[in-house]
């Protein structure tokens, strides 16, 4: 029994700001649903991802088709799209709204409205969607149900006099959630009898199906041996397999206008399946494809190396895989004389980045190198040319450089008030930019600074949440480029200097950060057959020095009793060790070297 | 009787204790009369996979087997007869608080060579790793050794305690040369998670230091008369220890007891650590099938820990490959940096660089 007509079809996702409650909601959700049954219960079913789960967030959106049996007497179709909460990742978050119809908007009652959540609800509202206020976890002492209602009216602008009060956690309310999805919540437009639209959100590969495409289907059928096109870029499959997420896979023969699931059509190229592409039909064609999705672009650029070079394929392979369900990732190859060929990979912030660096490692058994990340600076030359340079090393020689503009953001800090004061020092510290303060109610502040993009992208949010206790909120949006006294600085190692490890540098900050870089790499290197000295140069003028020394003992311990097979074991053990270390020259680096030039100087003890 | 085959060597593991040391790592546990008898009888069971070898050389190492009473021990000897050639040289480990009624015992039974843990006679480190001991007094027990005919003896040297200074080592070498004994073992202090040190958080030397006291041991124990032929062991001329050459030298020998290990017959077995398991004649544990492309593992791993180095003739009649060709790329650099050196048809490391070979291990192994 599945065939609604759209009246009975509600497709919607869930908003709010990282650890409000957005996962166990929907986990109440699929319970009260009979969707997943008590017993088969993990936490946080939709966080799928072994990572997710460890680091309690979610990265990777996820689809559910759930039956719901309303107070009405009659019987609905839910589709809800998870999505991520943090500020890396709203282009996921993008993705899954141009999907639905609508959102809940989960605000947790003892936190209340943060930026992350503004930044959302605004993309919202930009998709025309319907937002559904919940308060969350009112059955915390320190909940305040209608002060969190105040604030949404407030700052949001959505009327809160239907908000419902949740416990997530508890299960309280949530049947009242799921009756306001049925009543406020639009069912999908579309026509089953105009041409096929179906909007890719999402995709993966299968091995044995070859790429797998989330889709809503906005207009038409879609049946299994229909011929397909994506409407990007033309190429055309025939549908093998259409299913539905329940969130176990359910094959099914149509999918009709209004539905969420997905499609395979031993599609093997991962390059053919867009998230963003409009899937249309051969006999039955539209003219024109559904609205893209807002694209993303990345903020921060890495290089991104095996430590064993014979892996370039595999990395390049199991990068292709991960664009596939990661539109934002971008990557190109490129060559660095101190890590050999690799990958410069544009990602949408460091969580983003660490999160990429982790599945590769972990789900395509990759040991990689990345170098610092950087963003685009603009680089005027003498000759009239502009280059945008994503990668410190390739910066031309200062002689036939005019100026240097980098990027800036407009960033937005919502804080308690008495944190204000750390907060201003942090900003003004990394080049902050003070613009407005403003008072959201008579404890919360928000903060809005003009801040270079590159000051940001290491440990900034980390600095933030622990110079406020971790109250503190943190949003931005890029705003332009402005002209900025930078320089590259040089890292040499033994005399040669590392490509991988040059930066650019505020000039003012440029002789402090180079003491903290080579004191940092000295103490991050281990000791090598020879003494190496570690070099911090701007124009070929070395501004800082350390050494690291030679190592001296290296030796395992006698064995006893003839132990011999345990040494062989340690051995072994000390190679494995080694391997996580790139031969530059004759230096062995560990890999965390290639990122520490980027420590700050409250990394100083 | 159907003839025996003879075998190089055979480890016995007795590791009992009347006290226990504090850097100490191996299988040991408290003496108690009742768990020697029945470790004894497990000992007997264990040996009987040997049943068609005779061993040349046979080591009772600890632990403390001079921990065992007079009629343990030669319930013990009694037990490895049928193991033993005509003339088998056994070596026992035995500590400074041996009596000389088991002294003569142990002459009786047959034992040529002693191991006695002797560690340092600086006060202060003794009390840290909780032994007791003096100079006068261990020059007394090898009096006494010798009064028996046993006239080959080894003392363990500890360095590397935390604080000390090479003065406090020159005097321990001054006096560990002075007593007549024919070999020296150096161990560099290991705070090793499984022993007390371990626990009460403390830590060793540092590294640069370490490093300069190995050099000063090789140095003054070379003016002494005692030659490095292996990383750490040192010894007069002729008085290299026949056993662990054994080792060195990629040979064959049995292994019995706790924790002990074997290598018969390409094949390399590591005993259980567990005393109940091994009460409960659970014997091995850890099990290598030793193949061709592993044996030349270790034969370079083990060959290049001796002052000689790999014998380059030996290892292409034992595997009909050239070891200087086959390694060329990784060698040559080495060879032309005077880091490793070929001499006499051997490759050994370069004398200075003894403390670091694990690097080239490293180099050559994989």
């Amino acid at each position: 029994m599945r065939k609604y007509d759209l009246k009975h079809i509600r497709n919607f996702s869930i908003i709010a700001h990282i650890d409000h409650g957005k996962s166990t909601l929907a986990d109440r959700i699929l319970e009260l649903t009979g969707t997943i049954t008590k017993r088969e219960m993990k936490d946080q079913i939709l966080d799928s991802m072994d990572l997710e789960r460890e680091r309690g967030i979610t990265i990777k959106l996820n689809a559910v088709s759930l039956n719901y049996h309303a107070k009405n007497g009659e019987d609905y179709l839910f589709n809800l799209i998870d999505t991520p909460g943090h500020v890396d990742f709203s282009y996921e978050v993008s993705r899954s709204l141009a999907a639905c119809e609508g959102a809940l908007l989960v605000v947790d009652a003892t936190q209340g409205v943060e930026a992350q959540t503004l930044a959302n609800v605004y993309l919202a509202i930009d998709n025309n969607l319907e937002i559904v206020p919940v308060i969350n976890k009112v059955d915390l002492p320190s909940a305040d149900f209608a002060k969190t209602c105040s604030e949404i009216e407030e700052i949001i602008g959505i009327p809160c006099d239907e908000a419902v009060p949740v416990s997530a956690k508890t299960g309280l309310n949530v049947d009242k959630v799921l009756e306001e999805i049925v009543d406020k919540i639009p069912s999908p437009k579309g026509d089953v009898n105009n041409p096929l639209q179906a909007l890719i959100f999402d995709s993966f590969y299968d091995s044995y199906r070859g790429v797998v495409a989330l889709i809503t289907v906005k207009e038409g059928t879609l049946s299994v041996g229909d011929h397909i096109k994506m409407m990007s870029n033309g190429y055309t499959y025939e549908v093998t397999e259409l299913g539905i997420r329940r969130p176990a896979e359910e094959k099914v023969d149509t999918l009709y206008a209004g539905e969420v699931g997905y499609v395979a059509a031993s599609i093997k190229e991962i390059g053919h399946v867009m998230p963003g592409d409009t899937i249309t039909s051969i006999e039955h064609e539209a003219t024109l494809p559904l609205d893209g999705y807002r694209k993303m672009n990345p903020m921060v650029y890495s290089g991104v190396y095996p430590c064993d070079s014979k892996k370039y394929q595999d990395l390049k392979d199991a990068l292709e895989k991960l664009s596939l369900n990661d539109a934002s990732l971008y990557f190109e190859p490129e060559t660095s004389q101190a890590l050999g060929f690799g990958f410069r990979c544009g990602f949408l912030g460091l969580l983003h980045m660490d999160v990429i660096q982790e599945r590769l490692e972990r789900e395509y058994n990759i040991d990689l190198i990345l170098t610092a990340p950087s963003v685009i600076y603009h680089v005027y030359l003498t000759n009239g040319e502009m280059i945008e340079l994503d990668n410190p090393s390739k910066m031309p020689d200062m002689n036939y450089v005019l100026r240097i503009e980098e990027p800036i953001v407009l960033a937005s800090i919502i804080t308690p008030k008495e944190y204000i004061g750390p907060i201003m020092t942090l900003s003004q510290e990394r080049r902050g930019i003070y613009v407005d303060m403003e008072y959201l109610d008579d404890v919360r502040v928000k903060l809005t600074y003009k801040l270079p993009l590159s000051e940001i992208v290491y440990n900034f949010f980390d600095k933030l949440k622990s110079y406020s206790k971790g109250y503190a909120s943190f949003d931005y949006e890029l705003d332009g480029y402005i002209e900025s006294k930078l320089v590259k600085m040089d890292i040499l190692l033994n005399g040669n200097p590392i490509d991988a490890l040059s930066i650019i540098v505020y000039k003012d900050f440029a002789y402090n950060r180079g003491l903290q870089i080579v004191r940092k790499l000295k103490d991050l290197i281990p000791r090598q057959q020879f003494e190496v000295p570690v070099q911090a140069s701007i124009g070929g003028k070395i501004i800082a020095r350390a050494d690291i020394k030679a190592v001296r003992k290296d030796v395992l311990a006698k064995c006893y009793g003839g132990d011999i097979s345990r040494k062989k074991k340690l051995l072994e053990k000390q190679k494995e060790g080694k391997k996580r270390l790139k031969a530059v020259g004759n230096v062995e680096v560990p890999q965390e070297a290639f990122m520490s030039v980027l420590s700050f100087n409250d990394d100083e003890e | 009787m159907t003839k025996k085959i003879t075998k190089e060597g055979l480890y016995i593991h007795i590791p009992f204790c009347q006290y226990i040391c504090s850097y100490c790592s191996f299988c040991k546990v408290f003496y108690s009369k009742n768990f020697v008898l029945r470790y004894l009888k497990s000992l007997e069971i264990e040996l009987k996979k040997y049943d068609s070898f005779s061993f040349k050389s046979i080591y009772i190492g600890g632990g403390t087997p001079t921990s065992l009473s007079l009629d343990e021990l030669t319930n013990l000897f009694n037990m490895i007869k049928p193991y033993q050639v005509k003339d088998s040289y056994i070596t026992i480990e035995s500590n400074p608080d041996i009596t000389l009624d088991k002294i003569k015992l142990l002459k009786e039974l047959g034992v040529k060579r002693v191991s006695l843990g002797v560690q340092t006679f600086n006060q202060k480190y003794l009390k840290l790793i909780e032994r007791e001991s003096s100079y006068s007094k261990i020059k007394e027990l090898i009096a006494a050794f010798n009064d028996q005919g046993i006239n080959n003896i080894n003392i363990d040297l500890i360095y590397g305690f935390n604080g000390q200074t090479l003065d406090e080592l020159i005097e321990d070498l001054k006096l560990f040369a002075s007593l007549n004994v024919q070999h020296i073992s150096t161990y560099c202090l290991e705070v090793s998670p499984s022993s007390k040190l371990y626990n009460q958080g403390y830590e060793a030397l540092n590294e640069d230091d370490e490093a300069l006291f190995y050099k000063t041991i090789v140095d003054y124990l070379a003016k002494a008369g005692f030659y490095r032929y292996e990383i750490s062991n040192f010894a007069l001329h002729g008085y290299e220890s026949k056993h662990n050459l054994i080792y060195w030298n990629n040979l064959e020998y049995g292994g019995v007891g706790l924790g002990a290990s074997s290598y018969i017959d390409k094949i390399r077995y590591t005993n259980t650590k567990s005393l109940t398991k091994y009460l409960n004649n659970q014997f091995d544990d850890y099990k290598e099938i030793v193949t061709n492309d592993i044996e030349k593992f270790y034969e370079v791993m083990l060959s290049l820990r001796l002052e000689h180095g790999l014998d380059l003739k030996k290892y292409q009649n034992k595997f009909h490959e050239d070891f200087l060709i086959a390694k060329e790329d990784v060698l040559r650099p080495l060879i032309n940096n005077n880091e490793l050196i070929i001499e006499d048809g051997y490759l050994r490391l370069n004398k200075d660089n003894f403390f670091i070979i694990d690097f080239y291990l490293r180099k050559l192994l994989f």
